[in-house]
């Protein structure tokens, strides 16, 4: 017990002990993290490559060459040119920015979806509660597949739209985990103190209920992201998602059906590959990361 | 009731009158049958004078916690009302009751589970006062500082997190939130329970001299008799829900009345090894009968060893047997 007693106007000049904002010391922890690191530098690496590099590439990404045909990589086209005669490359940097903009638009949409539905089901429990959870365990059971082609059949398949469709669809995991956290978070005591201090109930929710419940939310919100990235994939390989010629990591696997190309083209796919395997490493890293970081129990 | 009228004459800051608070028992998965109810506080009558420290002692589970929480509201109560200064808060609407909050605080029991892990010290002191808009965010630093000075905290550590404090230096910071909003009337919920008892002393002592410097009204629910003894000045005995004796500190401790009061004070170790070895404990046999099937007529007629015919038929009122003393037991009256 430190029982120093300062006068009322040395308080204006009180020394703080070091500048411990939570901030602060939030980066710290992240930084600490090397895995989370490492995922940082390269998702910021493929975002600014896939960004910068459409600029300057032009057109070989979509116009038909049939003098280059299925030409393995060479100093010319990097990662060589596919069966019509399109630069790989400039084909995977395009489809990073389409397969990582619907990775983010859609963890969006679905982890603002789960954590208001959750955080309302879990704060106000009984028959709001009932009502939620049963809508999320109907949406839950549905199988996705049919509720997306409903979907993209009535809004027409399109980039916005299957970010539309996934985020609409992903959100049950979030839901569920952010209303076991509020129904465990809401009986401790400190929300009872603020109850009784008269905190207004938005303030609880989100200033001290949501805060609390955040880690495991960031954490699915992470796998969300890695999914909704295959889930493109997936959807763009039925012809529902990301059409062509607009290149998407997905649907450049998807050429990998041809067993021709499967075997003796390997250059097609495997690019495409490695770099969603990457992207959803580097994104899962930095879920852990940023988990640590927000904790502040985490010793420095 | 008597009780109440005789203490209105002096300056009673609040007064509970007939409070229950039940709670019902559901089973079934499709539809829930009421099976049952927990009648956890059953008509509790007693007053507060303002700037006493109120004890309420029980054992666990005997409806004290409840009675505290009922009193701000935290748990709805079934019937009765309370009345603080001239309002009843049983009739009020949480909107309503928001400036009585100001008011009405409570200290919790565990330090470690009422402050939120997530927030550091400045803004678990400043979050009330910020939700009852009394200070803007320039005069924040300084609000704290002087708060954090009142219970003995060094405010250079305002900005620290609650899991870099101790045990006592939390009940503290728990202190410091409760007195943020000036409050009067302070419901102390077992505050000392959870600590070590070289801390219990400190903890106490702050209490007190906060209580002399501000005028504070406590209710100071405790099941450790002789922390009650020293702190409060009044003390109500409460058993299954019901308050069974009331009266000064003194008279309770040389004149207990009630056959569970006389029990609960002979488990007082005496901290005199001859007079301890001297000690006779009346051991009262059986268990606490469940509050979902509370016995006939006097809750502790099961295991009262003078209970009568008309204890195990007819419940006792809590009937005035000497100048400010209260006593539920037939044998009294």
């Amino acid at each position: 017990m430190n029982n120093t007693i300062h006068s009322q106007d040395s308080i204006d000049q009180l020394e703080m002990v070091k500048g411990e904002s939570f901030g602060y010391k939030a980066v710290q922890r992240f930084k600490r993290h090397k895995l989370a690191m490492f995922g940082l530098v390269v998702l910021g690496f493929l975002l600014i490559l896939t960004i910068v590099v459409p600029i300057f590439i032009g057109d070989s990404a979509y116009e038909l060459n049939f003098t280059e045909m299925a030409q393995s990589p060479s100093l010319k086209h990097i990662s060589g040119t596919d069966s019509i005669g399109r630069d790989i490359f400039a084909r995977l940097m395009i489809g990073g920015r389409v397969s990582l903009s619907v990775g983010l638009v859609s963890v969006i949409i679905s982890t603002t979806i789960g954590v208001i539905l959750g955080g309302l089901a879990g704060y106000f429990g009984g028959k709001v509660d009932m009502i939620i959870m049963r809508f999320t365990d109907t949406i839950m059971c549905f199988p996705y597949l049919v509720i997306v082609m409903t979907l993209v059949a009535v809004l027409g398949p399109s980039l916005f739209n299957t970010m539309f469709a996934i985020g609409v669809l992903s959100w049950t995991r979030i839901a569920r985990i952010t209303r076991g956290e509020f129904l465990h978070l809401r009986e401790m005591q400190f929300i009872e103190a603020d109850r009784s201090l008269g905190i207004k109930t938005p303030t609880i929710i989100f200033g001290h209920l949501l805060p609390n419940a955040l880690s495991p939310v960031i954490v699915s919100a992470t796998f969300n992201m890695a999914n909704a990235i295959l889930m493109e994939a997936g959807l763009s390989f039925l012809g529902l998602g990301v059409q062509l010629p607009t290149p998407s990591w997905g649907n450049m696997l998807q050429e990998a059906t041809t067993l021709t190309i499967l075997e003796t083209m390997p250059w097609v796919w495997i690019p495409a590959g490695i770099l969603i395997a990457v992207t959803v490493l580097s994104i899962n890293f930095i879920g852990d990361g940023l988990r640590d970081a927000m904790d502040p129990k985490m010793m420095l | 009731m008597a009780e109440i009228k005789d203490v209105k004459r002096d300056n009673t800051l609040l007064s509970v009158e007939g409070l229950k608070v039940h709670f019902p028992v559901r089973e079934g998965i499709l539809r829930k049958k009421q099976i049952g109810v927990v009648k956890a506080v059953d008509g509790l009558d007693f007053s507060i004078r303002s700037n006493e420290t109120f004890g309420l002692v029980g054992e666990s589970g005997c409806g004290k916690s409840t009675t505290g929480r009922a009193i701000l509201r935290l748990i709805e109560s079934t019937e009765g009302s309370i009345y603080y200064k001239d309002k009843n808060l049983t009739k009020m609407t949480q909107k309503e009751m928001m400036p009585l909050r100001r008011d009405l605080q409570m200290i919790f029991q565990d330090p470690y589970a009422s402050l939120n892990p997530r927030q550091p010290v400045i803004d678990i002191i400043s979050d009330p006062l910020i939700a009852h808009s009394m200070i803007s965010k320039s005069e924040k630093q300084d609000k704290v500082a002087q708060l954090m000075e009142l219970v003995g905290l060094n405010p250079r550590f305002m900005n620290r997190f609650p899991h870099e404090f101790s045990g006592g230096q939390r009940q503290r910071i728990g202190i410091a939130r409760s007195l943020a909003l000036n409050a009067k009337f302070i419901v102390c919920d077992e505050p000392i329970a959870a600590l070590d008892v070289s801390i219990q002393a400190q903890v106490i002592n702050l209490l007190q001299d906060i209580q002399d410097k501000l005028g504070l009204t406590y209710l100071f629910i405790a099941h450790d008799l002789s922390v009650v003894r020293h702190i409060s000045d009044r003390i109500a005995v409460m058993y299954l829900g019901k308050i069974v004796e009331i009266t000064g500190k003194k008279e309770l401790f040389q004149n207990p009345q009630h056959m569970y009061t006389k029990t609960l004070l002979s488990a007082v170790p005496i901290a005199d090894p001859a007079k301890e070895r001297k000690r006779t404990r009346i051991i009262t046999e059986g268990e606490v009968p469940s509050p979902l099937h509370k016995p006939q007529g006097c809750a502790f007629s099961s295991r009262c060893p003078y209970a009568k015919k008309i204890c195990r038929e007819q419940e006792p009122e809590l009937k005035k047997t000497s100048e400010e003393h209260w006593t539920a037991c037939w044998e009294v009256q």
